[in-house]
C-alpha cells in the first residue's frame, strides 16, 4: 500500500536510525517537484539530537528515464570521491526497501543553491551569468579530459568501441519501442545520423548524459554547488555532453546556451577547460543526435503516460509540448529550406 | 453538447492557475497544479484543431502522393501510395482519423527515405509538408 509523505518520512527516519546505529527522529519532510525519474524527498532529521538533512530518491512505478539505481549511485560515489565536479555525498543505497516499497538511495542535502531554470532569467542573475557560464562549462571541460579509469567508472560501466554508434543504436531502439504514432521527423533525423556517423574520436570520458539547465544548483554569486541527476551517465565521447548542454530546448532565448551566454562563448570555455578542439562536422552530428535523444525521451514519457504506467503530470508535459518543440528544432536543423531560426553553435 | 470546448478547457486551466495554485501549500503540490494547468492549456489548443489538423495533414499527404506517383516512374510502393490517395477515414472520430493519419505517415517515411537519394525536389516537398504539419500542431504553452 502507498504511504503518505509523512509516513514515508517516518519510515526513512527509522531506516536511517538502524543504518547509522543511532537515534534518528523525523523533523520534517517535503517532496521535491520536477524529478521525472525518481520520487525525491528532502528530509530533515535529528540524528543523536543533531540536525541533519538528506535527500531520498525512491524508484517510482515508472519514470521518464529507465535507469538502474545502483548505476546512478555508484556514479555519484565515483564523482564525489574524485572531486572533479561538486555532487552531493552519497550515503546509502537500499535495494530491498521493505515498508518503503520501492528501492531508494540517500544522499547529503546541499543547502546552498537552487536548480530552477527560470531563476536564471531574474534580474539579480544578469551580472553573474558570465561567471556561472564560466563555471558550468569549465566543470564540463574538466570532466571531459578526465579518463574514465581515473574516476573508476570503468569498473561498473561498459566502454563502447564506437560511442556515437552505440548511443545512436540505443536511442533508436527507444524511439522504435515507444513512439505511439509514426514519427517522420525523427525517422529523417535517424537516417541523417546514420549517413553522417563520425569515426570514434579516441577520446573517452564519463558523460553525464543530462548536463543542462535545471540539473545543477547555482548560487546568486554564480557558483555551482552541485551537479545532479546522473542517472543517464555512461562512458562516451566528450562532445555528447557539450552538444546536449547547448540544445536550444534549454533556453527560451534561441541564441543562448542554457539561458546564459551565446553558444560560441560556451564552446570557447569548454575548449579551454578540456584542451580539446572541436571539429564542426563532428559536432554538428552530436548536436543533431542530442535533439534525437531528447525526442526519444519525450516520446517515451508520452508512451508511459498514455499507456497508464504512470499519471505523473510531468511525464505528460514532456510528452506533449516537448515533442512538438524538439521536432521543430530538428526541422530547423535538417530541412533544406531551413531559415535556421535556432543558431548553430558551429556553422 | 459543450459549446466552445477549447475555450472552456482554457478557462479551467486559468482557474487552476489563479484560484487553486496560490492556496496549495507544498512545493510539490504547486508544481503539480502548475503542470496540470499548462497541460489543460495544451489540451484546449489541441481540442479545437485536432480533427482539422489531422485532415489537413492527410489531404496534404494525399496530394503529395498524387504528384509523386504522377511524376516519378521509378517509385517504390506505388500501389500503396495510390491507394492512400483515394482513402477516407472510417469516421470523423479522432481514433479513425489517427488510424488513417498514421498510415499516411508510415508511407510518407518510406517515400522520404527514397526521395532523399533519388529526388531532391520531392525531398524538399516532404520537408515543406513536415514544416507545415509542425506549425499547425505547435503548442503555445509555458515550460515548467
Amino acid at each position: 500500500m502507498e504511504t503518505t509523505v509523512e509516513q514515508t518520512g517516518q519510515l526513512i527516519a527509522a531506516y536511517l536510525g538502524q543504518h547509522w546505529q543511532t537515534e534518528c527522529e523525523l523533523q520534517d519532510i517535503m517532496q521535491i517537484p520536477g524529478d521525472a525519474s525518481r520520487q525525491t524527498y528532502l528530509v530533515h532529521l535529528l540524528r543523536n539530537n543533531q540536525p541533519i538533512s538528506v535527500i531520498v530518491r525512491r524508484d517510482p512505478p515508472s519514470s521518464l528515464i529507465d535507469t538502474q539505481r545502483d548505476h546512478e549511485y555508484n556514479t555519484y560515489a565515483a564523482v564525489f570521491n574524485n572531486g572533479v565536479m561538486p555532487v552531493p555525498e552519497p550515503i546509502v543505497l537500499e535495494e530491498t526497501p521493505g515498508d518503503l516499497l520501492y528501492p531508494f538511495s540517500v544522499s547529503a542535502f546541499v543547502g546552498e543553491g537552487k536548480a530552477a531554470p527560470a531563476g536564471l532569467d531574474e534580474a539579480p542573475m544578469e551580472p553573474v551569468k558570465k561567471t556561472l557560464a564560466q563555471r558550468k562549462w569549465s566543470l564540463l571541460g574538466a570532466l571531459a579530459k578526465l579518463p574514465p579509469d581515473q574516476l573508476g567508472v570503468d569498473r561498473f560501466m561498459s566502454t563502447p568501441t564506437h560511442p556515437a554508434a552505440h548511443e545512436l543504436s540505443y536511442w533508436r531502439g527507444v524511439i522504435e519501442a515507444d513512439a505511439l504514432h509514426p514519427q517522420p521527423i525523427a525517422a529523417a533525423a535517424l537516417r541523417w545520423l546514420d549517413k553522417h556517423l563520425p569515426e570514434p574520436s579516441g577520446q573517452l570520458c564519463l558523460v553525464h548524459g543530462d548536463f543542462r539547465t535545471g540539473n545543477y544548483l547555482y548560487t546568486a554569486s554564480g557558483e555551482i554547488t552541485a551537479v545532479l541527476d546522473w542517472e543517464m551517465a555512461h562512458i562516451g565521447d566528450p562532445l555528447e555532453d557539450l552538444a546536449w548542454s547547448l540544445d536550444p530546448l534549454w533556453s527560451p532565448d534561441l541564441h543562448l546556451a542554457g539561458r546564459l551566454v551565446p553558444r560560441a562563448a560556451a564552446i570557447d570555455i569548454w575548449e579551454k577547460a578540456s584542451g580539446f578542439s572541436i571539429d564542426p562536422e563532428t559536432f554538428r552530428w552530436w548536436q543533431i543526435f542530442a535533439s534525437v535523444k531528447a525526442l526519444a525521451i519525450w516520446l517515451s514519457s508520452a508512451h508511459d503516460y498514455t499507456t497508464g504506467t504512470t499519471k505523473e503530470p510531468i511525464l505528460a508535459f514532456a510528452g506533449w509540448p516537448m515533442i512538438d518543440r524538439q521536432n521543430r528544432i530538428l526541422l530547423d536543423r535538417l530541412s533544406p529550406e531551413s531559415q535556421h531560426q535556432y543558431a548553430e553553435a558551429l556553422a | 453538447m459543450i459549446n466552445h470546448p477549447g475555450a472552456q478547457l482554457r478557462d479551467l486551466a486559468v482557474r487552476i492557475a489563479t484560484h487553486i495554485l496560490p492556496d496549495v501549500t507544498t512545493a510539490y503540490g504547486q508544481a503539480d497544479a502548475g503542470l496540470i494547468s499548462g497541460l489543460l492549456m495544451a489540451l484546449a489548443q489541441d481540442f479545437e484543431r485536432a480533427a482539422f489538423n489531422r485532415m489537413a495533414d492527410i489531404e496534404e499527404i494525399q496530394q503529395l502522393f498524387k504528384t509523386a506517383t504522377a511524376n516519378s516512374s521509378d517509385l517504390q510502393n506505388t500501389q500503396a501510395l495510390q491507394a492512400f490517395t483515394a482513402d477516407t477515414p472510417a469516421s470523423l472520430h479522432l481514433q479513425d482519423l489517427d488510424q488513417l493519419h498514421a498510415r499516411g505517415f508510415e508511407l510518407l517515411i518510406d517515400l522520404h527515405t527514397w526521395a532523399e537519394n533519388n529526388n531532391p525536389e520531392l525531398n524538399q516537398a516532404i520537408w515543406s509538408l513536415l514544416r507545415r504539419h509542425s506549425e499547425r500542431n505547435k503548442f503555445e504553452v509555458a515550460g515548467p
